[in-house]
């Protein structure tokens, strides 16, 4: 009996140890049932994605599109990698582990991170204005004399518009140093600081100086050692021209980048019936390297496995890349809030998405040829992550079935209360865009009216923009009133801002325009009087002449900044292009200020010519109005943009 | 002004004349496209001002051909720049009228646009409507409002163009009959496509492309405010004002010209 009860304990004990040392099999049952925040299955997504990838359609493109490569992770476990497409179409290259791309904007968050690591330390205090950690008299275009604070400066708010002039070196022999490619490149300051979010790529370079002034390290040093090291990311280069790792160099050579475009195809099929078939093309543009001398705005290049190794990092609760794990906490704890709701839209220079069941964190990036994408959910651990060479293929196909969707009715419930919005009618233009100089008209090109959004009140001043069901997600909107009385809708980093009198202003721009084409047709008709004997000049005709070929002028000038941004390769105009375009607005301004009065003087002399006053007093008026353009849009202004 | 008011009494008598006709003809082919528009699409109805303005010039100055009375002003006591003023003011006018009276017609059909057929369906209105949103100003309602006076300044600028072009060269069988007008509008709008095409195709786009957005967004901002109405009265400027130029050019070509 005895014999009989030990072996039953034995073969119980046995089965207990059994089930107990089975780690593996238990845990492949776990990942069965493991849910993204989404809802959907971890295995569910992965096995759509493979049936996806193994259609023949998408076998037979593979060699033939760009390379699009994502993952998705969980905590420390990566769930799903998908290398998809060629990173040199023409040589049939397919990404792998080891293709690099550029991370683009992606690499601010390297400075925000070194920024926090430098705080927990105690060197640095986000409050404080930042002149503290700079040279003295390091600003030259600082319209107001409120401090700015690295906090600002994170949430976009340190009040730079959009950069004007190209920061890039075609030779690294050539770079200027990160101190003196700031100065030469700072934009005008248009906003309050701490007031209006206004994404800057300058304003986050300047963190980096910061980053390098207070740790007395060199900022890509600094960068290797605090972060690439302790996460032992080593296919990644932060550095202009990847002069910190030659690999990285290598690799990025070989990535070609490119440009997609749909074309409609004909194909005739076995039956004979002809097929329509839309075809993506991709058009090569080379490598697509530039040596950003604002490199801590977006430099990074690497890997997708670095990648995910870096967004990792913010889900672990070990929180290598900080000493204390407040600090990550308060990184992403959210530093700029919807309203005074407790939703966060930007978290110490991460993008805070909101959706339905879950809160993500991350970054996109962008640079001349690849886009790149980070989103991490710190709360389930859940993170995808992706990287393209073509700048038409945002990688992020499993956004929506990791993390789901942000749609008003599963947010607030079917009862919601729909916004008015006439209150804050008017006309609105995005805060990222030229405000001040020789580009300032740009911004009233791209204003646009909120009369007919769809709104649906969240809280006070806090709503919802909604779409139909079936269409893309709902965004959430924050209104903020600033100290000069104009309304911003804020989403994110990202702010639109109430251009005050925007009709008035948008006639005289149309009518500086008017007036550049109108004065080539008076002057033609001017030559063909001339010619017949019939002319009857005004006084000062000359000087009216010179105006309405200074009117002309002017219009084909501002027409050039369109073209060289839009031909060059750069971003922005050079130095000496900028000043050239102002030289010549000057002149132009000049003259047709002296033909404004040649046209008075005209007007009032009691000279008796052919229509004479009708003349001169539409003369006057095409130089007032070109005149009070080019003052107000400061097209000659080239010296503060 | 006397004077010019008696030179417009002359050219709409001599226009009466034998060319019942042509009018009809105007009348059917305007006809035609006011109703169409009233039954589909509303703005179809600028077809109409493009027809009237399109053959209202080689109309008045057909009785010239008609009555063999092409010198007829150089007996008149009358010097050439009255009647070159007569004559543009006369066509400027008379379109002008029909322009407004069609474009009243157009706005109230888009009261009752549920009333009838239409060609954009109200759901993919409705979806441009409800998806455009942020970052997009213009509204269908400023698009079509817009390109009703495009239409409009198009064709002012054609028949300026045509009035230049008889001042010029007078009047013959050849270039002055309305088929012929209406073949040549068409003919220019070919050799527009192609020579863009061709240019095109020659520069890659790429000289003309930044021109163009600078042009394009200068138009979708001005068209996105007050359903069209700010780009409407530039477009109209600018009609008026290529009228203006071709009036100025079409009296020093007629005083230089021998009759």
């Amino acid at each position: 009996m005895k014999r009989i009860l030990r072996r039953t304990a034995a073969i119980i004990a046995a089965a207990v140890l059994t089930v107990c040392t089975q780690p593996f099999s238990a845990f492949a049952e776990d990942e069965d049932v493991l849910e993204f925040p989404s809802g959907a299955t971890v295995s569910s997504v992965i096995k759509i994605q493979e049936k996806w990838d193994s259609h023949r359609n998408n076998i037979e493109r593979r060699d033939k599109s760009n390379a699009r490569v994502e993952l998705i992770f969980h905590g420390d476990e990566i769930l799903y990698t998908r290398y998809y497409g060629c990173t040199n179409i023409e040589e049939h290259t397919l990404a792998d582990e080891n293709s690099v791309f550029e991370w683009g904007s992606i690499s601010k968050t390297f400075t925000w991170v070194s920024i926090m690591q430098l705080w927990e330390q105690g060197k640095i205090d986000l409050e404080a204005d930042i002149r503290t950690y700079l040279p003295d008299n390091f600003f030259r275009h600082l319209k107001y004399d409120d401090p700015i604070t690295l906090t600002d400066i994170m949430n976009h708010k340190g009040g730079w518009c959009e950069k004007f002039y190209d920061s890039t070196s075609e030779d690294m022999a050539e770079m200027p140093s990160l101190e003196e490619a700031l100065r030469n490149t700072e934009p005008a300051q248009t906003y309050r600081p701490g007031e209006v979010a206004s994404y800057s790529n300058w304003a986050a370079a300047l963190a980096g100086l910061i980053v390098q002034r207070v740790s007395g390290m060199d900022y890509v040093e600094y960068v290797h050692k605090n972060i690439f090291e302790p996460l032992g990311m080593e296919h990644t280069s932060a550095g202009p021209d990847f002069t910190d790792n030659p690999w990285v160099r290598e690799q990025r050579l070989k990535t070609i980048c490119y440009e997609s475009s749909l074309h409609t195809n004909y194909k005739e099929n076995e039956d004979g019936t002809i097929e329509e078939r839309v075809v993506e093309e991709y058009e090569p543009k080379g490598t697509c390297l530039f040596n950003d001398q604002l490199y801590p705005c977006g430099a990074v290049t690497g890997t997708l496995g670095d990648l995910a190794t870096y967004a990792q990092a913010f889900v672990n609760d070990d929180h290598p890349l900080f000493r204390n794990a407040e600090t990550q906490e308060k990184l992403l704890s959210g530093s700029s809030f919807y309203g005074n709701t407790d939703i966060p839209g930007f978290s110490y220079g991460f993008d805070v998405k909101e959706y339905n069941n879950t809160r993500t964190f991350g970054h996109t990036g962008a640079t001349f040829g690849c886009v790149a994408n980070m989103e991490f959910d710190p709360v389930s651990k859940f993170g995808v992550v992706g990287l393209s060479n073509c700048g038409d293929d945002f990688p992020n196909s499993f956004g929506g079935s990791v993390f789901g969707r942000l749609k008003l009715k599963k947010y607030i419930g079917e009862n919601y209360e729909k916004a008015d919005m006439t209150p804050y009618s008017g006309y609105y233009s995005d805060t990222r865009t030229h405000a001040a100089g020789i580009g300032k008209f740009i911004l009233y090109m791209d204003a646009f009216s909120i009369d007919s959004i769809n709104a649906a009140k969240v809280a006070d001043d806090v709503f919802f923009e909604y779409h139909s069901e079936d269409y893309y997600d709902d965004t959430i909107f924050s209104i903020v009133e600033n100290s000069d009385g104009r309304r911003g809708l804020v989403n994110c980093c990202s702010e639109y801002l109430e251009i005050k009198n925007y009709i008035p202003k948008l006639c005289l721009l149309a009518g500086f325009m008017l007036c550049g084409v109108a004065s080539l047709f008076i002057l033609l008709a001017k030559r063909k009087l001339n010619k017949a004997g019939k002319a009857a000049p005004l006084s000062f005709a000359h000087i009216i002449t010179a105006g309405q070929f200074a009117k002309i002028i002017s219009l084909a000038a501002i027409i050039s900044i369109v073209v060289i941004r839009v031909k060059g390769d750069k971003h922005g105009l050079t130095r000496t292009e900028g000043a050239v375009i102002g030289v010549i607005q000057l002149i132009c301004l000049a003259l047709c200020g002296l033909a404004l009065l040649a046209a008075a003087y005209s007007f009032i002399s009691k000279k008796k010519l052919p229509y004479g006053r009708i003349r001169s007093l539409s003369c006057f008026t095409g130089n007032l109005i070109t005149v009070s353009a080019m003052v107000f849009f400061e097209m000659y202004n080239f010296w503060c943009c | 002004m006397k004077k010019i008011i008696d030179l417009i009494r002359v050219d709409l008598i001599s226009a009466k004349g034998r060319n019942k006709g042509k009018f009809f003809l105007i009348f059917m082919l305007t006809a035609m496209f006011v109703v169409v528009g009233m039954l589909t699409e509303s703005i179809f109805m600028v077809y109409s001002i493009v027809v009237v303005g399109v053959m209202l010039v080689p109309s008045i100055t057909m009785a010239e051909k008609t009555h063999n009375t092409g010198k007829i002003f150089t007996v008149l006591p009358t010097d050439r720049k009255s009647i070159v003023i007569s004559r543009f003011a006369l066509t400027t006018v008379i379109y002008t009228i029909f322009s407004v009276i069609i474009f009243i017609l157009y706005l109230i059909m888009e009261k009752f646009s549920d009333f009838h057929t239409s060609v954009i369906s109200k759901d993919i209105s409705n979806l441009y409507e409800v998806s455009s949103g942020f970052g997009t100003g213009i509204q269908m309602r400023a698009m079509t409002n817009s390109m009703f006076w495009l239409f409009f300044a198009v064709t002012l600028m054609v028949m300026a163009g045509q009035h230049r072009r008889y001042f010029k060269k007078g009047i013959s069988s050849k270039n002055n009959s309305l088929l012929r007008s209406f073949l040549k509008f068409l003919g220019g709008i070919a050799i527009f496509y192609a020579v863009s095409s061709v240019i095109l195709l020659i520069f890659n786009i790429d000289i003309l492309k930044p021109a163009l957005i600078v042009f394009v967004n200068m138009l979708i901002a001005l068209a996105a405010p007050m359903n069209g109405l700010l780009l409407s009265i530039i477009l109209i400027f600018i009609g008026f004002g290529f009228t203006l130029y071709q009036l100025v050019c079409s009296v020093v070509d007629y005083e230089a010209r021998e009759l």
